[in-house]
């Protein structure tokens, strides 16, 4: 009984962890083109692990292409629309969690419809009223669009979370003196911390990751976010693959660092939109 | 006389709005999201409906109203209906695989086994990953000349495939991108689901003599059948908007057949920069993503008693 029980998890186990490897196969197959040096790249049969390993794509992909600059470009727009979408869906979340007014419920539906109706279609109008305020080729346009695509989300992720906080925390709050306003500073907002940051992360990875508004709405190298750069940076008939590889990968160490400290908390809000 | 007058309308209105809105602190809380709400996504989608009458291109001093013309084009514009097709045939490709990866996967996970946290991050990790990222990357491994898919093909005795020139392969190969994005993601959603699911339930149906299949079947399906529900709306959304994607890999060809109607509709507006006629496909687009989201709302909010 305790063999086949032994057995069966063993299955489970090796069953997992092969199904991991081939799914990311693309991963590794990225990071062992980026380890290669140029003639090995289009080697046939290829190298499965480079020899001999070279960190010369990355040197080169750091010190030759403007990457340094599109990595700030887009560490600037991702942070400061988690820093704006953030700050303002916070007391939003608290509102909706804490305040009973006429209309609540429409007013979050609206914010909810928001939320699901996908930038695509707005593109147009937000492209010429960018054009018109001349905000075109701005970080301020991207944060803005951005922070509009994560408000409606972290808004829903914080309500829930405020919601699980008991109520008599306000009350004790005010028999103490305090205002609405302080309650929510001194006594609330310290407690949302874990779930302000699951709602970072994510927003965070969604403005990082973000192409479409960016290529779309930036028109100068000197503002073109990381996603925009590796688009770019495919020559018309050459695709140097070598640097392609590592320069993607630049690209996903930001977002994924996050991703791995933050996981539980970000599982949490994913799953928030499906289960209830 | 005129001052006091003056004085009483000024009064007079704030008082009575006071007592007409005796809720306007609540609302100042509310009232900078909504604010951005409505200027980034509600306002836009109308202005969207009235840009759809004109003749606009961006560059034109003139941009003349012409009533439905834009429209009667699309109608007859086969770039639409191509739009259209492939996108529901896009859904029809990676819905049922991106479920059943999803679901087998998730059925793994929900054993008690050891790791089972990492294991369930390093599923997901493709997720993380920006569009542009795996485009370029499954680019790279279906490389028709160098890629490591074509060697392993020849390897195996099989001719190299014409990933990207084939009409056919190249939507496959845009299909298998999108499914190997989401279907970690179907898994979390999946396995939160299942984790939801009281374990009494189980056991009862176990004591009661039902075999693990019979229990799957009949308990573990029903009750997940709601997440599935929101996941085939999620995935239809990102279908009907994907446009990344598209752009990074093959960029609608070869020909039209990767053209699908996002990258149509993104195509007109931003490429051709007929403002005018891509705004009425995005009025198209904007009521396949409305009957969704409604769908999609309702769910999550009705969806308490399983």
């Amino acid at each position: 009984m305790k063999t086949k029980k032994a057995i069966s998890k063993f299955l489970i186990h090796s069953i997992i962890l092969l199904w991991i490897m081939i799914a990311l196969v693309p991963v590794f197959w990225a990071l062992s083109t980026a380890l290669k040096t140029q003639e090995h790249v289009m080697d046939y049969p290829p190298q499965l692990i480079p020899r001999p390993v070279t960190f010369e794509n990355f040197r080169s992909v750091i010190v030759d292409i403007p990457i340094v600059r599109y990595l700030k470009n887009s560490l600037i727009v991702a942070l400061g629309s988690v820093a704006v979408s953030l700050s303002i869906s916070a007391f939003t979340a608290y509102g909706f969690a804490r305040f009973n007014f006429p209309g609540k419920e429409v007013l979050f539906f609206l914010m909810m419809l928001s939320m699901m109706l996908p930038g695509l279609t707005n593109l147009i109008v937000l492209y010429i009223a960018a054009s018109k305020l001349k905000l075109l080729d701005t970080y301020t346009i991207l944060v803005i669009i951005y922070a509009g695509y994560n408000i409606p989300f972290s808004t829903w992720l914080l309500r829930g979370f405020v919601e699980s906080l008991p109520t008599e925390l306000d009350d004790a709050g005010m028999i103490d003196g305090c205002t609405r306003w302080g309650v929510f500073i001194h006594v609330i907002l310290p407690l949302m911390v874990p779930g302000l940051s699951a709602a970072g992360v994510i927003a965070f990875i969604v403005s990082w990751n973000e192409f479409i508004v960016a290529t779309t709405f930036t028109n100068t190298d000197a503002m073109r976010t990381l996603q925009v750069g590796l688009r770019f940076f495919q020559g018309a008939y050459y695709i140097d693959w070598g640097r392609l590889m590592a320069a993607s990968i630049i690209a996903t160490i930001p977002a994924l660092l996050f991703f791995f400290i933050l996981q539980r908390g970000l599982i949490a809000g994913l799953t928030k939109g499906a289960v209830k | 006389m005129d001052e006091t007058i003056s004085r009483e309308r000024r009064k007079i209105p704030i008082k009575y709005w006071v007592s007409i809105f005796p809720h306007w602190r609540e609302y100042l809380w509310i009232a900078p999201a909504l604010l951005i709400v409505f200027l980034l996504s509600i306002i836009p989608s109308l202005y969207t409906i009235s840009i759809s009458f004109h003749n606009w291109s961006l560059l034109a001093a003139k941009k003349p109203f012409v009533g439905l013309d834009n429209y009667i084009y699309m109608i007859r514009d086969s770039g639409l209906w191509n739009g259209l097709r492939l996108s529901m045939l896009y859904l029809v490709m990676i819905v049922p695989v991106i479920l059943f990866l999803g679901f087998i996967m998730a059925l793994f996970l929900n054993q008690k086994i050891r790791f089972r946290g990492t294991y369930r991050a390093l599923f997901l990790l493709p997720w993380v990953l920006s569009m542009v990222v795996v485009g370029l990357n499954l680019r790279w491994i279906f490389d028709e000349q160098t890629g490591l898919i074509n060697y392993l093909l020849n390897f195996l005795g099989i001719k190299s495939m014409p990933w990207f020139s084939s009409s056919y392969l190249a939507f496959i190969v845009l299909g298998i991108a999108q499914i190997w994005r989401l279907a970690p993601f179907a898994m979390v959603i999946i396995l939160a689901g299942l984790q939801s699911i009281p374990e009494e339930i189980i056991d009862a149906a176990k004591v009661d003599g039902a075999g693990n299949w019979q229990s799957f079947w009949s308990i573990t399906l029903p009750l997940v059948k709601p997440v599935l529900l929101v996941l085939i709306i999620i995935l239809s959304l990102s279908t009907f908007n994907m446009v990344d994607l598209i752009f990074v890999m093959t960029a609608g060809g070869p020909g039209t057949s990767t053209k699908l109607v996002s990258y149509f509709m993104y195509e007109q507006g931003f490429i051709f920069l007929k403002f005018g006629y891509a705004a009425a496909i995005a009025m198209v687009l904007f009521i396949v993503n409305i009957i969704l989201t409604v769908f999609y709302i309702r769910l999550i909010t009705t969806s308490n008693q399983p």
